[in-house]
């Protein structure tokens, strides 16, 4: 018995250590079977565009709207929100995560690190960089960017001026890489152009153009190079960069989603509505839909709903498969008419806002000049970028439209920014709290004290 | 140890037993697998109201990064706890009291601590904390009649728990149990109890706080020093209405201060046996977000006195105010209730209640059958047949429907009221048959 044991023994003992540097090691234990240790840069571009649309049109694009009065909050959070009340620094954590998170700029910077070598592909990606970075710039003003993502366990603060210097070279570099010509790029896995060259190079210059414009308020020079960058930008409509949206779940159109979820929640905006009566303009019944006495109206901030009055988007607006519009032409030529008005170019500046003004059917206006026709052509663009976030960067830059603030919570301002994150004040000390941040955003101070139009601006102190 | 051996009492006097305790352990417990590995995700982008995207767009399938980070050193957490306790038997066990105090400390926590999310990821886990819990238990019972056909006992147990977050590593806050989607979570933040809440509340005095500053600049307490109003005073807006703050702060826990029982119970003619149980417990709070809710769409009774006049901190969540609208009376109307008065807003911690409650849990009558019929006709030795009454009366200061009634049963998240059920009073009868 005892040497039977002992048999026993000398043989299972050692097979038993040698399955035990099995057990401990081992493909069963180096890879998570419920998760991906690889990703090429097609998967992650999927999530990118998808991840910005939820940036450029999701909460943060929902709030500006209110502010600028294009939309109105009409219930609950909402109708809150539409005066200025209940922005908590909660609300911002949605569009910081989308920034710098899974899908946003740690996956871009993961796109060119596995493109190295593909310039059309490389330049894709820096585009979307810019477009990332470039949005938390004009919300947040001094952001993190240059040590993010790459192992800084607390990134610090950016100047504002110099993240927006950054990402002119990142979109010069792009534009580069896209102008050699090489490499396959991401073809048809491109939603926004398939990989087309010559569209994203476009859109990169209207997209250095708005850069150069948001930076205006506080350096007129730039105007000047705003000018050139729209020049060729995109200027003709098939251009456009469009989010992509289908009626597939989990593609749809993000204010359709909004819609469905929370269909009280939200309307279009009085001042909006009545302007585009006011215009005649043939966007009123794109846009709105009919209200439930059988026209248009809109709420003004802090109405509950009506709904014999307020106007929900058109069906073709509000279609889960509608493509919201990001950068257009039609907001690229405004932008080079108010630029061409800057440097002094009266005539070209009204032929320009004409030329849009036209492919709406609209009559050409004629004898502008001076603040009645810089109040004209960012009237235009008012319209143009409806549920846009840069119709929010125009109001704050020249104070058109010259709205009354719905509220005085932020002592008579329409809000200037938004506020840091939660997620981000809660790990990282060098972000300021809430009581040390900046009132309004370094491009965008001093407040203006004249609109427009000449008059005073009523929602800037 | 059995002291009263050592001493030689007499087992029938007035100390008859006693007995001192003490135990110390120590447990570990390991951290979830695949921390060291990087993972990309494939869940849906969420905008935090409903809307959603999928990573995956027109068929082009769609991965990113994971929000956790990967972390390769991650060490068990450890738990170790000391207990010390008496139990004494008086009067010849007539009377016997059970005395518990434990110590604990769990170390090297394992947290799903927040990263900022410019780094790129949102957690990552760490051995971050240390938690601490102590307490104590009493317990007492007393049996002032124990005869052959006649016996009556009565118990009391008291428990009182403190619970401690003393360290966490690298995050102001980790969340902790959980989201209830409705910004009220609890969080384990350094100095208070796990489970703690950090919410958004009305602005307040809130001496030697920084950041309590309002949304145009205003310092709130440079103000309140001025009109030497006490901490915790409300803070009026011109307008005469409250403000709500833009900053997260802790505003409370759902654990109670104590709890407790009685518990009686009577055998009469070694048949009838009757008991009762009262439960208490004391000093817990609960978010009341229900009544905010109805608030919200004016059906509550509270509600009944929208277009009248009130005066905050008057006739109105009495109590000190200061600011430039301190009291001002105001028509508290719809936009009142659909605003700051609701809990949409997103301010929950105006609706913290006390929920301390005395309930009586249990009464219940039984009576065992012994007679020779239930040999001959059932075949048992015995058949019990008891009549219970569960949760028939409660007393408590707490407005909603129960001071029980948990949105998330039991989950970390303990504390809040929703639109739940409260508990069931219920009347059970019961025949058991024992062979």
């Amino acid at each position: 018995m005892r040497t039977l044991r002992k048999v026993a023994l000398c043989i299972t003992l050692p097979l038993g250590l040698g399955a035990c540097k099995d057990f401990l090691t081992g493909p069963k234990l180096d890879n998570n079977p419920n998760q991906s240790s690889q990703a090429t840069a097609g998967q992650l571009l999927s999530s990118v565009t998808a991840n910005a649309n939820i940036l450029l049109n999701g909460p943060g694009t929902r709030l500006t709207a209110m502010w600028v009065q294009q939309m109105a909050g009409t219930d609950r959070q909402y109708q809150t929100f539409g005066l200025y009340q209940g922005l908590t620094e909660s609300n911002y954590d949605v569009p910081w995560g989308s920034v710098y998170t899974g899908g946003g700029l740690v996956d871009v910077r993961n796109i060119e690190s596995l493109v190295a070598g593909d310039r059309t592909y490389l330049g894709i990606a820096k585009v979307w960089e810019a477009i990332f970075v470039g949005n938390a710039a004009d919300m947040w003003g001094d952001v993190p960017y240059k040590d993010v993502i790459s192992g800084a366990s607390v990134p610090t603060l950016d100047h504002q001026a110099d993240v927006y210097a950054a990402l002119q070279t990142k979109l010069s570099d792009a534009i580069s890489d896209l102008g050699a010509g090489s490499g396959t790029g991401p073809g048809l896995v491109d939603l926004i152009y398939s990989g087309d060259r010559a569209k994203w190079i476009a859109a990169a210059h209207t997209l250095k153009a708005h850069l150069y414009l948001h930076t205006a308020k506080a350096n007129a020079a730039a105007y000047a190079s705003a000018l050139t960058e729209a020049q060729q930008g995109i200027t003709n409509a098939s251009g456009n960069f469009l989010a992509w949206a289908s009626a597939k779940a989990g593609e749809e159109n993000l204010w359709n989603q909004f819609f469905r979820e929370r269909d009280s929640y939200m309307r279009g905006g009085k001042f909006f509505v009545d302007l585009l009566k006011a215009r005649n303009d043939p966007r009123l019944s794109q846009y709105f839909g009919l209200n439930g006495a059988g026209g248009y109206g809109g709420a003004a901030p802090g109405e509950g709903l009506d709904g014999a009055v307020h106007s929900w988007l058109s069906a073709a607006r509000g279609d889960a498969s509608f493509r919201q519009p990001f950068l257009t032409s039609d907001d690229n030529n405004l932008i080079i008419a108010e630029a061409q008005f800057r440097a002094g170019n009266t005539s070209a500046a009204l032929a320009t806002m004409n030329g849009v003004r036209s492919a709406y059917g609209m009559a050409a206006k004629t004898g502008l000049t001076g603040a009645a026709l810089l109040t004209a052509i960012l009237e235009e663009k008012y319209v143009a970028n409806f549920q846009n976030v840069e119709a929010y960067n125009d109001y704050r830059r020249t104070c058109y439209p010259n709205i009354t603030p719905a509220s005085q919570t932020f002592g008579g301002n329409v809000p200037p920014r938004f506020y840091y994150a939660s997620i981000e004040l809660t790990a990282n000390p060098n972000i300021p709290d809430i009581g040390s941040q900046p009132r309004r955003n370094a491009v965008d101070s001093p407040a203006l004290t004249t609109a427009a139009d000449g008059t005073a601006c009523k929602g800037q102190k | 140890w059995l002291f009263t051996n050592a001493l030689k009492t007499d087992e029938h006097g007035v100390l008859s037993s006693g007995k001192l305790r003490a135990a110390y352990g120590v447990t570990g417990r390991e951290p979830a697998p695949y921390q060291v590995l990087s993972g990309f995700s494939t869940a849906n982008f969420g905008d935090g109201w409903g809307p959603f995207l999928n990573p995956t767009q027109n068929n082009n399938g769609g991965l990113y990064t994971g929000g956790s980070r990967p972390q390769p050193a991650l060490k068990p957490e450890r738990n170790g706890e000391m207990e010390l306790g008496t139990d004494l038997g008086l009067f010849n066990q007539k009377v016997d009291i059970g005395i518990t105090y434990y110590n604990g400390k769990s170390t090297d926590v394992i947290f799903d601590l927040p990263l900022p999310p410019s780094t790129g990821y949102s957690t990552q886990a760490q051995n971050a904390g240390t938690i601490t819990n102590s307490g104590i238990e009493v317990s007492v019972n007393f049996r002032p009649v124990t005869r052959a056909n006649f016996s009556w006992e009565i118990g009391m147990m008291y428990a009182k728990n403190t619970n401690e977050v003393t360290e966490l590593r690298g995050a102001d806050f980790v969340p902790y149990g959980g989201t209830t989607g409705f910004g009220f979570d609890p969080v384990a933040k350094k100095g208070y109890p796990v489970g703690s809440w950090f919410d958004y509340d009305w602005v307040r005095c809130r001496p030697g706080e920084a950041n309590n500053v309002l949304d145009d600049g205003t310092d709130v307490n440079a103000i309140c020093s001025a009109a030497k109003a006490p901490a915790g005073a409300l803070y009026i807006g011109s307008d005469g209405f409250p403000v709500g703050d833009n900053k997260r702060r802790i505003v409370g826990n759902p654990l109670p201060k104590w709890t407790g029982n009685v518990s009686t119970s009577l055998t009469v003619e070694r048949h009838w046996r009757i008991s009762a149980l009262v439960d208490i417990r004391q000093g817990s709070r609960m978010w009341n977000g229900t009544l905010g809710a109805l608030h919200n769409f004016g059906t509550s009774k509270d509600t009944e006195i929208r277009g009248q006049s009130r005066t905050f901190g008057k006739d109105f969540y009495a109590g000190p105010v200061f600011g430039p609208g301190a009291n001002t009376a105001v028509v508290i109307d719809q936009g009142w209730f659909q605003g700051l008065g609701s809990s949409f807003s997103g301010y929950g911690a105006p609706f913290l209640e006390d929920a301390s409650f005395t309930k009586l849990r249990e009464v219940s009558v039984a009576y065992t059958f012994e007679q020779p019929w239930v040999r001959s006709w059932l075949g048992a030795q015995s058949m019990d047949v008891r009549l219970s009454g569960r949760n028939l009366l409660t007393k408590t200061k707490y407005s909603g429907i129960d001071p029980e009634a948990d949105l998330a049963g039991t989950d970390a998240s303990r504390g809040l009221d929703w639109f739940g059920n409260p508990l069931s009073r219920s009347f059970v009868l019961t025949f058991s048959i024992n062979r």
